[in-house]
């Protein structure tokens, strides 16, 4: 029996979507057998980071109408043996699906995947509530911003008020010399504010944007340092301690070396 | 509570039998005769005309379900009919390529807009990506189209699609989809046309071929 687990974070553009494709590809990577869906109904995202988009046939609303099977509007990922994707409708809304029918999805999709992970739009309303219909358990993403902060204990209030209390955090783009300068917030001014359990950070990485612009998740990259983040995410959720990355020492390494060969 | 896959209506045109299209007809003989031993009083009071409905059936499915409504209603005078017989569920295939109905729009369609057309379609303008415009006849774009095409929606394999740019997410004619190769690298860009040979979707130069 799979779990059902959402990735939300009330604000938009903290990187839910990014994160969902990259903690997903990395549990496949681990032999589970996962499957997205992306909930952003109107407005869908994951298949174009996924590099997915041109294969889309059916999707989410098809299924919850019935249009055809579940299994038929999965999209199996040709890179990554355990990985699907079930799309977001384009053409449609938020309204074309309610929170009982994705429960009941869930309920059905679970028996098939270790694990299904919710792409949850930005917001809190319908296509909130159609995400986290049938979730165990919660990611909550947010950035080292005031307001993205305050977004996310926003979101955790919904989420407990809503019965999911297996919560956990990740502070994403988080740059590590700013924090040195004072000039941003630090993990753990965070972890005050929104006193739930930390799953993972991620670095502020440029190799994100061109990863997720050629549709190949960031994980599969020896070398990224968030890819390496988003892998140790996802040994968390599969239960293996891992201890939390020192960003400090891992930036600073890499910087020194970029130093050196700019110095040449 | 058991889910009912056969459902007996009174209509104005005599009794409506709808049957679910989720069971095969052949697993439905058993509650389709239990619902009509129920009824017999009602159906020997008088002549009465019985559409079987909901599903598309076959000439053989047609020939059980009336030798099940001659074996159990065999005293009553009833006449059967379906209703696939008057209005179709599928939609016809569209024929009409050539002339007929075209509906023109003007302007780029954006992500998440869908254009429909139940003839021909012609859009002046871009197709962006995430857009999908479906047509039962030809599609013309004036424009660069990246979005999802679907020409002879309805079943119609002799349409096709003509694009100033043609760098569609996806092509669909009739019941057959394609998508453009991973690394497509084009060096320059040309108007082209879809159309469907053998089984599948060809895509070639168009000025050169006319």
């Amino acid at each position: 029996m799979g779990e059902v687990i959402v990735i939300t974070s009330g604000k938009g553009g903290v990187g839910k979507t990014t994160t969902t494709a990259n903690v997903g590809t990395a549990l496949s990577l681990l032999d589970k057998k996962v499957l997205l869906i992306d909930t952003d109904i109107g407005l869908r995202n994951l298949d174009v980071v996924l590099g997915l988009e041109n294969r889309i046939v059916y999707d989410i609303v098809d299924v919850v109408e019935g249009t055809c099977r579940p299994n038929q509007a999965m999209i199996k990922d040709k890179r990554f043996e355990n990985l699907y994707l079930i799309p977001a409708a384009q053409t449609r809304d938020k309204t074309s699906v309610n929170p009982e029918q994705m429960k009941i999805l869930c309920e059905e999709l679970k028996k098939e995947f270790d694990y299904i992970i919710m792409d949850c739009p930005a917001g809190i309303e319908q296509g909130f509530k159609n995400a986290i219909a049938g979730a165990q358990r919660a990611i909550v993403v947010t950035t080292p911003e005031v307001s993205a902060v305050r977004d996310a204990d926003r979101i955790i209030g919904l989420l407990e008020a809503n019965d999911v209390h297996n919560v956990r955090l990740i502070v994403n783009r988080l740059r590590v010399d700013m924090v040195k300068k004072g000039d941003m917030m630090n993990v753990d001014d965070i972890l005050d504010i929104l006193a739930v359990g930390l799953l993972g950070v991620v670095p502020d990485d440029e190799g994100i944007i061109t990863s997720t612009n050629r549709g190949e998740p960031a994980v599969t990259d020896a070398k990224s340092l968030a890819g390496r983040a988003y892998r140790n995410i996802a040994d968390r959720i599969t239960g293996k301690e891992v201890p939390v990355m020192d960003l400090e020492k891992e930036s600073g390494f890499i910087n020194a070396v970029k130093n050196l060969f700019k110095k040449k | 509570m058991k889910k009912e896959y056969v459902v007996l209506k009174g209509a104005r045109d005599g009794v409506h039998v709808i049957l679910s299209d989720e069971m095969p007809v052949r697993l439905l003989m058993d509650e389709l005769k239990e619902k009509f031993e129920q009824g017999r009083s009602f159906f020997s009071q008088g002549s009465c005309h019985i559409t079987f409905m909901g599903k598309a059936f076959t000439p053989s499915e047609k020939l059980k379900l009336e030798t099940e409504v001659a074996k159990t209603l065999s005293s009553c005078d009833v006449t059967v009919g379906y209703e696939s017989d008057t209005v179709s569920d599928e939609p016809v295939v569209y024929t009409n390529l050539n002339e007929g109905y075209t509906k023109f729009h003007n302007g780029t369609l954006r992500s998440g807009q869908l254009l429909e057309s139940e003839g021909n379609l012609v859009v002046l303008g871009h197709i962006n990506p995430g857009a999908e415009v479906v047509a039962a006849g030809n599609i013309i774009v004036m424009g660069a189209a990246k979005g999802i095409l679907h020409a002879g929606c309805t079943g119609n394999r002799e349409a096709f699609i003509i694009a100033l740019n043609m760098s569609p997410t996806q092509i669909r004619i009739a019941d057959i989809i394609t998508r453009p190769p991973d690394n497509d690298v084009r060096s320059e860009i040309l108007p082209e046309k879809a159309y469907i040979k053998n089984e599948t979707i060809y895509i070639e130069d168009y000025l050169t071929k006319i």
